[in-house]
């Protein structure tokens, strides 16, 4: 099978699973006894005798199999409805939460593998010595320490202690400074806004964006850090017993080269898995880094949403992650097939 | 080993780019960003960026359309870019004309007449008038969004304009808004002469008028950007477009970061005071839902105004100050906390006397049926220890439904003081006389509920089970508290399934008819109907104080009304809610002007200075 023929038939049972993933939480949401769906509509301001008038307006008096049909209709017209915890369709919600979860996953990502994999491999090459200690106690810290934890240290430390001492503090919120939004916004392009700054040429914003990443990108990867780091370990330490590594040596190859053309990029195929998991992971939103630096992404958001039965929010940020699930799958099937010439399709 | 020395190199060119990088940004300093510095001197510092205020708080306004926004957040936003026909004057809740110049009210309370006042210009620069303050009303009532304020203007709970339709209706069929405004329940007299008739009278309008949902807008701005669908919001005005006449214009509502940025209206009439353009140039109000961070910006300083919970206070105040004598000071450098006050708000905990199975039948167990079951509770809240212990001392005592500050509050109201004698007393003469529905030999349980995550009434819940558990092994009684999340707490509560729950009602417009409705009027009110409580004679008083424009008169009946409903035994007060700030904020002590107001949705923005 070529490539495309097998990035075709994935896309299309990618269909059929998140058929299956809508229906299974329309049915939790809606159908399941003790759920009121009435709930998410009114307050306790809300007179009793407006029930009705609600009940008519959302079609909550229809079967249930004729509310999934009219929101199957919906979704169809690319209306996934309306979010009462974002206040905005839920279309218009991913698309102002998705870019903001995109970024700080992709720059926590940069980090725990910029990090990670340098790390296991000085553990790998030095096996059962100081330096593999250490690596492993960072990486052991990095599974262990509560991320909201880690998120307010990083928060007291980098931008309290250090601006009360005077010294250049890194912000403890948001994701751009608040005179740099009023003075030099951006102009939205995608979102991203280290995208959108470089296109424009804000470099104003683009600055203040990047100084505003970096705590929570860093407390957001250090979990991830910690797995990579074992796992890229193992991994080399597995690769670095085979014959063919002792054959590249034998054959006068520079360290450098046996290290990463030969040991790393065969032990890729664990740590390629690992990494892929975890932006599936990060990107269905890091609720706790979220909350504490008023990172405007998908975790906050979807978890209000299920705290607060908003049926429409919950299906819609379901819907999404299971989008990006098998997408990312998808992505690291492809790139085992890049790895490892064996693997064929 | 050469293959160490090419991975330490590497490490080592990382390590060299990271320290070359954090130089970088040491020397260069951070642009836009102030450096920090500690404080030597007891003179204040100057206030940082004097054109911005910067508020962070927890919650984002759901619209920033008047005719549909009901709530605190969105109402923040609204009071300081809108106005209405009368507004409070400053701290007081009283109302004075504020679009109007002045106004009259028909002997029969069915007529509301404004003169108002010449010369004020909308945002987008069209003159305000009577034209706009009937398009304001009439689009309102035709979206007809029965989730907002509608109720106050358009039911049997309020006043209702004559001609506007029940507000069940799901939709504003073109037949209702014909007969609406066939009606002519808001009719304009001349450019700048309205007049609001109503069906019945209501002594309550008037506060009514003041509150958000009756905003005047700028007619041509609507008509622009959507216009007016019955029965349909209006999605450019719920997020995008705000025009009103206040002192404050829209510049950007980010609905993603909640972030709403407004800039000053350089063409502000003043008020009726006359009091000039607002001090401050920009508000940018952010949504930050960790209080630990937005702990750290009010004392940093990189915020000037940010929203502490009471959980939280103790960091910032004096804690044996403000438990023993009553008084909050700051312990914060640089750090104001004005207060304290008494917001007009309600804590209670409910008992239901009609509980409910989930299919809807009649459930077997009715506790409190029996009064003495229910006056057995009252006497089991330890108000005291859960005022200090649950909120940090920020709870005053209440007597009856209507918080000190409205017309009716009364001290003095008859009303149980703890005391678990008494309490398991009159559980035992219920359990003798066999009508409790539980004893000894017939074990029950209650299970007395509240929304997750509330700490006061997580509190009071566990703090009233433990007084009552002492006599379990006598009485046959137990209670459980359980938590619930919000929307099933409502859903519970509305289908009355709820033996008992913890729960608080904050004040919409200020005056006791916002009060007694709800929780005494056994036909409309909500916690009424929730807790099965319906006293004719109680509906009957409640009638008469709402059509009663007499004050003194009325306030006889109100305080009558809150006896009758106190000698029913149905609502434990857990007290009015004790507040610094408007809604629990804390400011830089560079930041002035501030007063409380209890009827304010939030900040007013116009009465703030930095410096």
């Amino acid at each position: 099978m070529k490539l495309y023929e097998y990035v075709a038939r994935r896309l299309v049972l990618m269909l059929f699973v998140l058929l299956g993933v809508i229906t299974l939480t329309f049915i939790l949401s809606r159908g399941v006894p003790g759920v009121d769906p009435l709930a998410p509509y009114v307050t306790e301001r809300t007179p009793v005798s407006q029930y009705e008038a609600i009940r008519q307006r959302y079609h909550l008096n229809d079967p249930l199999p004729l509310q999934f049909f009219y929101y199957v209709g919906t979704l169809l017209q690319g209306d996934l409805g309306y979010s009462r915890t974002a206040k905005l369709p839920v279309s218009t919600a991913i698309m102002n939460y998705f870019p903001a979860t995109l970024e700080l996953t992709l720059a926590a990502i940069i980090i725990a593998v910029g990090i990670g994999i340098p790390l296991g491999i000085i553990s790998a090459l030095n096996n059962n010595k100081a330096p593999d200690h250490a690596s492993r106690m960072v990486a052991l810290t990095g599974v262990s320490i509560p991320v909201f934890w880690f998120a307010l240290m990083l928060q007291l430390v980098f931008f309290y202690y250090f601006k009360t001492l005077g010294l250049p503090y890194l912000p403890s919120n948001s994701r751009v400074g608040d005179d740099v939004l009023l003075s030099n916004p951006v102009t939205r392009i995608t979102g991203l806004y280290f995208f959108d700054s470089v296109a424009t040429g804000n470099l104003l914003f683009l600055w203040s964006s990047l100084t505003h990443i970096i705590l929570p990108a860093f407390a957001l990867s250090f979990i991830s850090m910690g797995v990579i780091t074992r796992i890229t370990r193992s991994s080399m330490l597995e690769v670095l017993r085979q014959d063919y590594i002792m054959l590249a040596r034998s054959k006068g190859l520079s360290e450098r080269v046996v290290i990463y053309r030969h040991a790393l990029k065969n032990a890729l195929i664990p740590i390629v898995t690992v990494t892929g998991l975890t932006i599936g992971g990060l990107m269905g939103g890091a609720v706790l880094t979220e909350t504490v630096f008023a990172w405007p992404g998908l975790g906050r958001w979807s978890t209000q949403a299920i705290l607060t039965n908003d049926t429409a929010g919950i299906m819609g940020f379901v819907l999404l992650a299971g989008i990006i699930t098998v997408l990312t799958n998808l992505i690291v099937d492809i790139l085992y097939a890049y790895l490892d010439p064996r693997i064929k399709y | 080993m050469a293959s160490k020395r090419a991975v330490s190199n590497t490490v080592v060119a990382i390590l060299v780019i990271v320290i070359l990088a954090l130089g970088a940004y040491i020397a260069i300093g951070t642009p836009g960003l102030e450096r920090g510095g500690v404080t030597t001197t007891t003179t204040a510092r100057a206030a940082p960026n004097p054109d911005t205020l910067i508020h962070e708080t927890i919650g984002k306004p759901d619209f920033l359309d008047p005719a549909v926004d009901y709530e605190t957040s969105g109402g923040e936003i609204i009071q300081n870019v809108y106005e209405t026909l009368v507004w409070y004057d400053r701290d007081k809740i009283s109302v004075i004309p504020w679009l109007a110049k002045s106004f009259e009210v028909s002997s029969d309370g069915l007529t509301y007449t404004f003169e108002l006042r010449e010369g004020i210009k909308f945002h987008d620069g069209t003159p305000f008038n009577a034209t706009a303050v009937k398009y304001s009303f009439d689009r309102m009532i035709i979206i007809n969004d029965p989730d907002s304020a509608i109720w106050m203007y358009s039911g049997k709970a309020a006043g209702n304009i004559k001609g506007s339709p029940e507000y069940t209706t799901s939709k504003m069929t073109n037949a209702d808004v014909k007969a609406y405004k066939d009606a002519k329940g808001v009719e304009v007299l001349g450019t700048y002469k309205v007049t609001i008739h109503l069906d019945k009278p209501y002594a309550a309008f008037l506060s009514t008028l003041a509150f958000q949902a009756v905003s005047i807008v700028s007619p041509s701005f609507v008509e622009a950007h959507g216009g007016v669908v019955p029965g349909k919001h209006n999605e450019y005005m719920d997020t995008q477009g705000m025009s009103g006449t206040g002192p404050y214009k829209l510049k950007s509502y980010d609905a993603g970061t909640g972030t709403v940025t407004l800039e000053r209206n350089e063409n502000y009439w003043g008020g009726p005071g006359k009091t000039g353009l607002a001090k401050i140039k920009n508000v940018i109000r952010k949504q930050v839902s960790d209080p630990n961070t937005l702990l750290l910006d009010i004392k940093a300083g990189t915020t000037d105004i940010a929203y502490v919970p009471a959980t939280h206070i103790f960091n910032l105040i004096d804690k044996d100050k403000w438990l023993n004598d009553g008084k909050i000071v700051s312990t914060a450098e640089g750090v104001a906390v004005p207060g304290p006050f008494g917001q007009l708000n309600t804590n209670f905990i409910g008992l239901n006397l009609d509980i409910r199975n989930p299919d809807k039948t009649l459930a077997e167990f009715q506790p409190f049926k029996d009064k003495r079951v229910r006056q057995a509770f009252f006497y089991a809240f330890d108000f005291k220890t859960w005022a200090k212990d649950a909120v940090n001392g920020f709870s005053k005592p209440l007597k009856g439904v209507i918080p000190d500050g409205l017309m009716g509050y009364d001290p003095n109201l008859p009303y149980p003081v703890y005391n678990a004698t008494i309490a398991k007393q009159l559980l035992l003469e219920a359990v003798k006389a066999g009508t409790a529905g539980f004893s000894p030999q017939n074990p029950k349980t209650i299970v007395l509920k509240y929304n997750s995550g509330n700490i006061g009434r997580e509190k009071a819940a566990i703090l009233l089970a433990s007084t009552l558990n002492q006599f379990t092994r006598d009485t046959g009684l137990s209670v459980v508290t359980q938590p619930v999340a919000w929307p099933t707490l409502l859903s519970e509560l509305r289908t009355k399934q709820l033996a008992a729950f913890a729960i608080g009602w904050l004040v919409d417009y200020p005056d006791p008819d916002d009060f007694l409705v709800p929780f005494a009027d056994g036909r409309v009110g909500n916690y009424a109907l929730w807790m099965g409580y319906n006293n004719s004679a109680v509906n009957k008083l409640i009638d008469e104080q709402s059509v009663d424009l007499n004050p003194t008169t009325r306030l006889q009946k109100i305080i009558e009304v809150q006896k009758m409903y106190n000698e029913d035994y149905v609502a434990i007060w857990r007290g009015q809610a004790t507040i610094y700030g408007q809604n629990s904020e804390v400011m830089r002590d560079w930041v002035k002007g501030f007063y409380f107001n209890g009827a304010y949705p939030g900040l007013y923005y116009y009465s703030l200075s930095k410096g």
